[in-house]
């Protein structure tokens, strides 16, 4: 199993390099002067360009920029936030607790919500269930998730008041778990929503998969009850894969949660990559780009190292 | 003795999209308290899912059991128990070893609460007592360091052992009848061997009665005490082994028989049998072997043949004993 | 006489086998393939969904009862709410003239939003197939030069595959669009450049399957080209899984467009696209007080997308049962 997750980890450093890459190549492709990417271009106009240029190192062919930067990247420097003047990573940092808890929430909505889903189409195939929840799912990956949020705040914010439409807290002096919760209900669940449909089919068709293996039979041979049978037996050995679909998803995820912390106003880095967009503060845009991205490597990783400690099946393999 | 299990006319088909399989086609046998009943035929024709109905676990759809199927158990209307009295009688009065030693174990479970599962339902025993029983039937079924193993996960034994803890957890609430589908099959030759003695030296310790399946007539010749021979979905011929054996009457029998190499066949050219299978989907009119039979007759074109009483407990399903006079 | 047609039929209904094969004719495939596809309902309503949606997009100069970028009238009726019936008021002019009805209401510039719909279906009905277009190209020509070379081609093909995969696109696409500039045609492409890896998977499983097999064995045999055994040979049978995930892969642009365009990334205004037309929905207000402007352009995407992947699972019933599961 050691040996498994290192080989993993050894898998995920070309895919960090690659990424690296391609960011670079996003600046550096970009119309006009790349020089741009790493001033702003207001004070630009007051200084000499090629001194900059000088300094930043741009008047040097692509690729030793390329491992400059890259070293820069290493030494967790992702630059300086034209507007507001500070480290991007600073400002990551102060956005990073809102958006993981804000996905960690959805995710665990999403799977309370889609496993026992998914189960129940796969144990009752072609039920009235299944198909009731295949078109759920179709509806999940279908509705724009900014205008799906916009109609709950309608409902459940405007019309009936039960719940705040935006940001994080009312209260800012203590910490009140309620007044959090409130808050993050509504984009947690539109989140989860969109992101039901995945879990809920791959469980189905991993339940599916698994309910015809032979030790199910035995199982049943033994006397055991359909309940045990599916809720023991088969549950375990369905629900092992769905935590790499994890790492599969995270993308998505992330790429969800900027539309859902934009329309709910969370202070996350999603809402923040979109702010940043209107006064072209590149650093923040393509540092919260690459951060999330290696965000996604590492859960993917760490997802992958979870099934290997939990599958026996790996530890002889 | 007496019949422990009695099957009368069993019928199982399946309805798959592309037609009905009738995988088992009005099947007649009996298993009497002590014995153990070989159950020939090439694969395909339908000994898996007699067994399995007669556990009642034929997957529901596709499959289903024809209304008039009768299976009686120990006394006991197999077909008319609620699906909770026949949970009662899995794993407890009937119990079943599978083919597959690979993959018949679950594999996130410890092979110790796997064996303890069974004992804890049907005999109600504490986890700690069934997990110290669970250790004595691994010892039982001849696994080395029993306590160690009972903690290991499926993936850490190889499949002769597999099949040992298989053996293990069919034996572990003392069954009435043990049904072994192929259980040395999917193993080496050597193991083989190792694993029909063990089945041989515990039906003696637990007196049990075996239904033993297989389509190698080596295992039959070595274990069973009677055999049915059976040919796409239907029993062809009924016999104690050395009858079988010394004098098979029906054709497919003795191309079977043929077909091995054994003291008998020394020297001879070794035949198979000619042609394959039918297509269960397209079943031949009349017997179902004469296409490949080498005694066809006009009559086994059009008719299906009965079965014909040769003598106590022998029977044959063919034509040619049922002419007056022709019998012998 | 009746009864003897209704049996030829029949006997027709069962000639025409339950699978395609290498040698079928295109005219039969087309059976078979209509007989599986009609069996999805809900496939079948999305299509004519999809057919109305396209229809009334194409002819929306014609069916529009206003000017989608509006008049200097329509800025005397801000937010007017929706009217299904034609209704008499003062112009610019002072003039008293009847007003076609508003049947999703008036915007806070007074144009219909109504005819702001039909106008710009165009443009997500087309960012789909764009983008959808170009990111199949990719895909396929990535997906078969991989998995017919494989080897170290292969692998370092497939990393980049996957380190595209594990970027958040959402991420990817915002920072893109930031540094070029947001319109309509970056839009397209960028979603192109960003979505060919789902296919590029499928073509090379698929490319690696099928090279072992034994007619592009026989096609290598008779000295066919590289090149011709790919398109040949190889691709037209990999179609069918590409073909369903173009389908859901429409359907996935467009919601990523109208997320862009609700971001003021994409589409801009004035032109009209149902995600730009949400981007001032997001005021409190303008949904307290003019929630149909927040209601139409937002269910239009989502029928349209919904539409789409019911086409994208009915095809892929109909073209791969095997798919299924
Ligand atoms: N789940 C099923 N669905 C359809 N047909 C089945 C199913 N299970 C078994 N059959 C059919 O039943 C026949 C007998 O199978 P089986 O009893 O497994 O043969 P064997 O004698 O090798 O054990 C086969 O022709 C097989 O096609
Ligand atoms: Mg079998």
């Amino acid at each position: 199993m050691f040996k498994y997750i290192v080989k993993r980890i050894l898998q995920a450093i070309p895919l960090l390099f690659i990424i690296t890459l391609i960011t670079f190549l996003i600046i550096n492709l970009a119309p006009g002067e790349p020089i741009y990417m790493f001033i702003d271009p207001e004070s630009a106009k007051h200084v000499n360009i090629e001194v900059i240029k000088h300094k930043y190192g741009l008047d040097q062919p692509i690729h030793i920029r390329y491992f400059v930067w890259l070293k820069g990247i290493l030494k967790f420097d992702f630059g300086i936030s034209f507007l507001e003047k500070r480290p991007v990573l600073q400002m990551i940092n102060q956005r990073l607790f809102a958006t993981i808890s804000l996905m960690l929430v959805s995710v665990i909505i999403s799977f309370l919500i889609a496993i026992p889903a998914g189960i129940v189409s796969a144990v009752k195939r072609n039920s009235v269930g299944d198909y009731l929840f295949s078109t759920l799912s179709f509806i999940g990956v279908s509705i724009p998730s900014f205008w799906f949020g916009l109609m709950l705040i309608l409902l459940f914010s405007l019309k009936l008041g039960w719940l705040p439409s935006s940001g994080m807290r009312e209260n800012f002096d203590q910490f009140d778990f309620v007044d959090r919760l409130k808050h993050i209900i509504l984009p947690a669940c539109v989140l989860a929503f969109g992101t039901m449909a995945s879990k809920m089919r791959y469980m189905r068709s991993s339940m599916l998969e698994v309910i015809r293996q032979d030790y199910i039979r035995t199982a049943r041979s033994k006397g055991l009850s359909e309940r045990i049978v599916i809720w023991k037996h088969a549950f375990r050995n369905a629900l092992l894969p769905i935590i790499t679909l994890l790492g599969m998803l995270l993308p998505g995820i992330f790429g969800g949660a900027v539309a859902v912390e934009t329309v709910f106003g969370w202070p996350g880095m999603g809402r923040m990559i979109v702010q940043s967009t209107f006064s072209r503060d590149y650093p923040v845009i393509m540092g919260t780009e690459l951060f999330s991205s290696i965000l996604v490597i590492i859960g993917s990783l760490i997802a992958d190292v979870l099934y290997a400690v939990a599958d026996p099946r790996i530890k002889y393999n | 003795m007496e019949k422990l299990l009695e099957i009368k006319d069993l019928k199982t088909y399946f309805y798959t999209e592309d037609g009905v399989v009738p995988a088992v086609d009005g099947v007649s046998f009996y298993v009497k308290a002590g014995e153990t009943l070989g159950v020939v035929g090439e694969s395909g024709c339908g000994k898996s899912v007699t067994a399995t109905s007669v556990l009642r676990l034929i997957p529901n759809p596709p499959g289903k059991i024809m209304k008039e199927s009768q299976i009686t158990f120990d006394g006991k209307d197999i077909l008319k128990l609620t699906e909770k009295e026949m949970r009662k009688i899995r794993g407890n009065e009937i119990s079943m070893i599978f083919q597959e030693p690979m993959t018949s174990l679950n594999p996130v479970y410890k092979i110790g609460d796997q064996i303890s599962e069974a004992l804890i339902l049907h005999q109600r025993m504490s986890k700690k007592e069934a997990w110290e029983k669970s250790v004595e039937m691994l010892r039982l079924v001849g696994i080395p360091m029993p306590e160690k193993i009972a903690d290991e996960y499926p993936h850490s034994l190889s499949g002769g052992m597999r099949q040992r803890a298989m053996i293990a957890i069919a034996l572990s609430c003392n069954p009435k009848l043990l049904i072994a589908d192929e259980p040395t099959t999917a193993l080496d030759v050597t193991v083989q061997a190792q694993i029909l003695d063990l089945m041989n030296e515990l039906k003696n310790k637990v007196n049990a009665s075996i239904m033993m399946i297989t389509h190698n007539l080596g295992v039959v010749a070595e274990t069973c005490d009677r055999v049915i021979v059976m040919y796409a979905g239907k029993v062809v011929e009924e016999g104690d082994v050395y009858s079988i054996f010394e004098d098979p009457k029906h054709p497919y029998t003795i191309g079977l028989l043929n077909s091995i190499p054994s003291e008998y066949s020394r020297g001879k050219k070794l035949d198979s049998i000619k042609g394959s299978v039918p297509n269960p989907l397209n079943m031949p009119k009349g017997c179902r072997f004469w296409p490949r039979c080498n005694k066809a007759m006009p009559i086994c074109r059009e008719k299906e043949p009965d079965i014909i009483k040769l003598g106590e407990e022998r029977t044959v399903s063919c034509f040619l004993y049922g002419m007056e006079g022709d019998a012998k | 006489m009746a009864q003897v047609n209704l049996n030829l039929q029949n006997q027709e209904e069962v000639n025409i086998a339950e699978s395609f094969e290498y040698s079928d004719t295109f005219s039969k495939k087309l059976k078979i393939f209509w007989r599986r596809f009609r069996k999805h309902k809900l496939a079948v309503v999305g299509l004519i969904i999809l057919i109305i949606l396209y229809t009334s997009a194409i002819f929306a100069p014609f069916i529009a009862p206003y000017d989608p970028n509006g008049t200097p009238d329509d800025l005397l009726f801000t937010d007017k709410a929706p009217t299904f019936k034609p209704y008499t008021d003062f112009n610019m002019n002072g003039e008293e003239v009847v007003f076609k009805p508003n049947y999703f209401g008036r915007d806070e510039l007074g144009r219909d939003v109504f005819s702001r719909c039909l106008y710009a279906g165009r443009i997500s009905l087309t960012v789909g197939f764009v983008s959808v277009g170009i990111y199949v190209l990719i895909g396929i020509i990535w997906g078969a030069i991989a998995g017919y070379y494989g080897g170290i081609v292969d692998s370092i093909m497939m990393r980049i595959v996957d380190a595209i995969m594990s970027m958040p696109t959402m991420m990817l696409l915002i920072t893109i669009l930031a540094v070029f500039k947001p319109n309509l045609y970056n839009v397209m492409i960028v979603i192109g450049l960003t979505g060919w890896t789902g296919v590029a998977r499928y073509v090379r499983a698929e490319f690696l399957s099928l090279k072992k097999r034994d007619f592009v064995e026989a096609a290598r045999c008779i000295g066919c080209s590289n090149a011709r055994i790919i398109f040949k040979h190889i691709l037209p049978n990999a179609m069918a899984p590409v073909i369903v995930a173009a389908t859901m892969g429409i359907a996935g642009a467009i919601l990523t467009e109208s997320t862009l365009s609700f971001f003021g990334l994409g589409v801009q205004p004035p032109t009209a696209s149902w995600g730009n037309m949400l981007t001032n929905a997001q005021e409190l207000n303008t949904m307290i007080q003019s929630p149909w402007k927040a209601f139409y352009p937002g269910f239009l995407i989502f029928i349209t997308v919904l539409s789409f992947n019911f086409v994208g699972d009915g095809l892929r019933d109909a073209l791969d049962p095997k798919l299924k599961q």
